[in-house]
């Protein structure tokens, strides 16, 4: 209650005190000229640095929207153009037979399409001429991007290889080679070439990366077992 | 010049009248802002400082009266100077566990001179001088100080009470020279 009492009377004291009582008090005329200076600057610059600000803000955000979308706009053309599905003939394809190949794969990219390496080769489907492309698979562990040995000499012409309807292919399988074996019924001699073999026996090498579970992993119709599997189509090989 | 004529002239963007109202008030004003800061460049900057802002914002001010003017003046300013302060780091943040409440005699108050009152409260250091002036002077409470100064109550609390001793020892010791003065 003192205190209260004592507080207010100080606060009337103090509240009355119209006259600063120091000796070190400003000059009117000259704080008022100092007022004058303050008031008559332009406020447009004080106000208005936040209009530049949000525009420069605004901009910024422009240029960040454009350039994600410009990220994300792949072209089409870029697009990775996978083989055609392997069709299945009048008799049935069997499922591949492969063991695993040690040694790097002969075959090498002999293109590339949008940046992306890629295997190229003809073969005849129903009397047709395909081209076949393999991308090649940069994951591989076999190394298999190497420079090819004579048995390459197909792919590297690129000679085609043309099949008759039906024929029986039957697969001789070296023991100290190890190499997959497909056996397709659809493949016979490119009959107008010189240099070909008789038509008997013919096999497709395929030299295989380190596949864990071939027997499920590689069948014919499936894309991984083309992008995984190299092919050697050599005439060599067609012994 | 009415004091109600000058409002509108300021809202006009008058010179004549901002000059009326600052003649009227500067020299109170800045007598409360030296009693914050207690320098006197810094008062009169401050001062300006509030004068400008309160010509700036007087498109809010509601005039509803003569008496209406120098509280909203007197806001302004004590805003300013808090804000200076503030930015000086002027404040210790520490609460005085071991403080009494110390009560000044009214008699002794009573005696003593405006002038006098105000040359001790600037004595008074800048923590205990600001927390003496909102509590005793502005009418805050403790709660009002520690929000505005970004303090405890407590520390709010025990500066005071530190405050209000120095100004018992301050105001016995000048009492002890009248009284020697008087009767030798």
């Amino acid at each position: 209650m003192d205190n209260q009492k004592t507080d207010e009377l100080i606060r009337e004291k103090i509240n009355q005190l119209q006259i600063f009582p120091g000796n070190d008090k400003p000059d009117r005329q000259r704080s008022w000229e100092r007022m004058q200076l303050r008031l008559s600057k332009p406020s447009s610059l004080r106000l208005n640095w936040w209009k530049y600000a949000a525009a420069l803000l605004i901009l910024m955000m422009g240029g960040y929207a454009l350039f994600q979308l410009k990220q994300m706009n792949i072209p089409s053309s870029a697009k990775v153009e996978y083989p055609e599905k392997i069709e299945e003939g009048p008799e049935g394809m069997k499922s591949p037979e492969v063991t695993r190949n040690e040694g790097p794969s002969p075959l090498s990219p002999i293109k590339k399409i949008h940046g992306k390496k890629v295997f190229r080769f003809k073969v005849k489907e129903k009397g047709s001429i395909v081209t076949r492309t393999i991308k090649a698979n940069d994951n591989n562990r076999g190394g298999e991007l190497s420079p090819g040995n004579k048995n390459d000499s197909a792919i590297e012409n690129n000679d085609h290889l043309y099949a008759n309807k039906n024929e029986n292919i039957k697969a001789v399988t070296p023991a100290s080679k190890s190499i997959a074996i497909v056996y397709y019924n659809e493949i016979e001699q490119f009959k107008s070439s010189p240099t070909a073999p008789p038509e008997t026996n013919k096999r497709l090498q395929i030299r295989l990366n380190t596949i864990e579970n071939p027997s499920t992993n590689l069948l014919a119709t499936q894309h991984s077992f083309i992008n995984t599997l190299k092919i050697n189509l050599s005439p060599e090989n067609q012994q | 010049m009415e004091l109600s004529e000058a409002i509108y002239g300021c809202k006009k963007n008058n010179p004549t009248a901002q000059q009326y109202l600052f003649d009227q008030y500067s020299e109170q004003m800045y007598a409360l802002c030296y009693r914050y800061v207690k320098n006197a460049e810094d008062a009169e900057e401050l001062m300006l400082d509030g004068f400008f802002n309160f010509f700036r914002k007087i498109d809010h001010f509601l005039y509803s009266g003569e008496s209406s003017v120098l509280p909203w003046l007197k806001k302004i300013m004590i805003n300013e100077c808090l804000m200076f302060l503030r930015k000086n780091k002027s404040f210790i943040n520490i609460a005085l566990e071991d403080y009494e409440d110390v009560s000044l005699s009214n008699q002794i108050i009573e005696r003593i001179s405006a002038k006098d009152i105000y040359r001790m409260i600037l004595e008074l250091p800048v923590g205990y001088r600001t927390v003496f002036n909102l509590f005793v002077i502005e009418g805050l409470s403790h709660k009002e100080i520690a929000k505005t100064l970004h303090i405890t109550e407590g520390t709010s609390k025990s500066q005071l009470s530190k405050a209000r001793n120095i100004l018992q020892l301050m105001i016995s010791k000048s009492e002890s020279i009248k009284h020697k003065k008087l009767y030798g």
